[in-house]
Formats: structure tokens, sequence, C-alpha cells
């Protein structure tokens, strides 16, 4: 993808994992978050390294209570929240997010959240819950990422 | 933190029970092993954390603290930060049919469980687990990990 016209330094790229992989870009304006995956004209941009940290460390650890306060849609507040966990937990080693749904679980715990720090023996941290952004949203408290 | 007076924490693993005291001096945290085992420990985990700086567990650590206390701060340090994240208490574990380096476990839930809720829990609260040669490695990734020291 070929960016059609620069971003601007006050935007920054959040990535959705899951079953269609995608890119979002958001950035602050009026006291919220604003958020595109195109400019509006059908143009993409393309992402930025390390976008999900430089997201946290500018919209700080409470950028998910804002999304949410902003109504803003659900897959985009599972991409704040994402970019929260992983700034929080990137202090000592790289971590990785990974949602899964199993429909055939218990209503309770259809959704998976798996939060990884480093390779094998290193910290993990899982939580289950009916939604993925409720999941998301209850490990990241746990984890300390949002307040 | 009263430098005169002594804090008490309890720790405790798979194969025993060990009482440690220690006291702030000012230049780092002093500690030894309760001689006596007739007067319970008077304080609790979070009381001796509030006690004790943020850094407390590199202090210990660098102080050349043992390591059962080093446990006890660390498990004092996680455990005050957590319950104010409304979870329960960091837990350990050793088991010797795991991989070699990766025998000792902490870990904690995200609510606090009464004895035998375990089970019920289990698929329902946030879980996280560190695996490490040593019961204190074991803790301090896991301290890391959930943000409560530096």
């Amino acid at each position: 993808m070929t960016p059609v016209g620069p971003p601007g330094d006050d935007w920054r790229c959040v990535f959705l994992d899951g079953p269609s992989p995608h890119n979002v870009w958001v950035r602050w304006r009026d006291n919220a978050v604003e958020d595109t995956n195109y400019n509006g004209h059908g143009d993409f941009y393309e992402p930025i390294a390390n976008a999900p940290l430089e997201l946290v460390r500018r919209f700080g650890r409470n950028a998910w209570n804002v999304a949410r306060s902003a109504e803003a849609a659900e897959w985009y507040c599972a991409g704040v929240l994402r970019a929260c966990i992983v700034g929080r937990c990137t202090g000592t080693a790289s971590a990785t997010v990974t949602t899964h749904h199993d429909p055939s679980a218990p209503p309770f715990r259809v959704w998976t959240v798996a939060v990884q720090c480093g390779g094998e023996g290193e910290p993990a941290a899982t939580a289950y819950g009916v939604t993925e952004l409720g999941v998301l949203e209850t490990i990241a408290r746990f984890l300390g990422a949002t307040r | 933190m009263d430098d005169t007076k002594f804090e008490w924490y309890e720790t405790e693993n798979t194969e025993r029970f060990l009482p440690v005291r220690a006291r702030w001096t000012g230049d780092g945290i002093e500690t030894e092993e309760y001689p006596g085992p007739t007067v319970a420990p008077s304080r609790s985990a979070t009381d001796i954390a509030a006690c004790f700086p943020v850094d407390a567990p590199r202090i210990a650590r660098e102080c050349g603290a043992s390591e059962e206390y080093r446990v006890a701060v660390l498990k004092a340090r996680i455990d005050a930060v957590m319950q104010k994240r409304g979870c329960g208490a960091v837990k350990t574990y050793f088991n010797s049919c795991a991989s070699v380096g990766f025998q000792w476990s902490a870990w904690m839930r995200s609510s606090v469980a009464r004895e035998g809720d375990e089970r019920r829990l289990s698929g329902r609260t946030p879980y996280a687990e560190a695996d490490h040669g040593t019961e204190v490695d074991a803790l301090e990734a896991l301290a890391t990990f959930l943000g409560v020291t530096s």
C-alpha cells in the first residue's frame, strides 16, 4: 500500500489481530480518540513500526476509558485495549496478545485472551469471558494496563 | 517506617513454614529468621508491604537478604498492589515433574478465592503465572509482569 498524503504525526496505527487482521489508524482530537483505517477517500496508509507502544505513550493508560466514553466501535476499543496491554507488558520483554473464540465452550468462557511475555518460561496470563472486548478489559485491569 | 521496630511477615513454601522478621535501617533492610515458634506474626502482608518502599524487593536482593526473606518481601509487595486491583493472594508451588529450570511457579487469580473455590473460579477469572528454577525468581518474574515492581 502506498500512502496517499502523509498521515501526520498525530496519527498512530493499531494492529487488530483475529480472523481478519487489519490495521486501524487513530488520533487524539477534541479530548477523544478518532479512528480510521482509511482517509475517507479510500486511501490506506502504511502502518508505523511499534505503533501500539507509541499510541500508549501518547494517549496514556486511560486511552481505553476515553475510547469507551466516546462510544467507539467495539472492534476499535479492542484495538486500544490490546495496545494498552502490549505497552504495559513490554518493559522487559516483548508481549503478545492473542484472542480465541470457542463456541463449544461454556457460555461464560467462549472467549479466551492470552498475554505472553517473552518466550517459553516467561510470565503469561489468561482470562475468559462472554465477549472478546469484555475479556480484554478484564485482563487489562488485572495487569494494570488501564485505570 | 519506624527504624527501631521489627515488622513481621510470614512466608511458607511446600516444605516448611518460616517466619522472618526485618527492619528498615535507612540504608537497607536487616533481616533474620525468628528464633521462636510460639509467637504469631502480628502484621498482615499488606501492612508490611505498606511499610516498605516500592523497590523493597530490589533492595533486599542487593543487600544479600536470604532467599526466604526475599520471597516474603516479594509476596507482600505483590499482594499489596494486587489487592488494590481486587485480586487475591499470590501463591507459589514446586512441581517436581516440570522441566528443570521451570519447577517453581508463582501464580495468582484476579479474584479472592476461599479454600475450595479454585476449581469453580478456574474458568472465570484472569490467571497469571511465571515459572522459574527458584521460588524467588518466579516471584520476581510475576511481579515484573504484573507491574508491581520496577
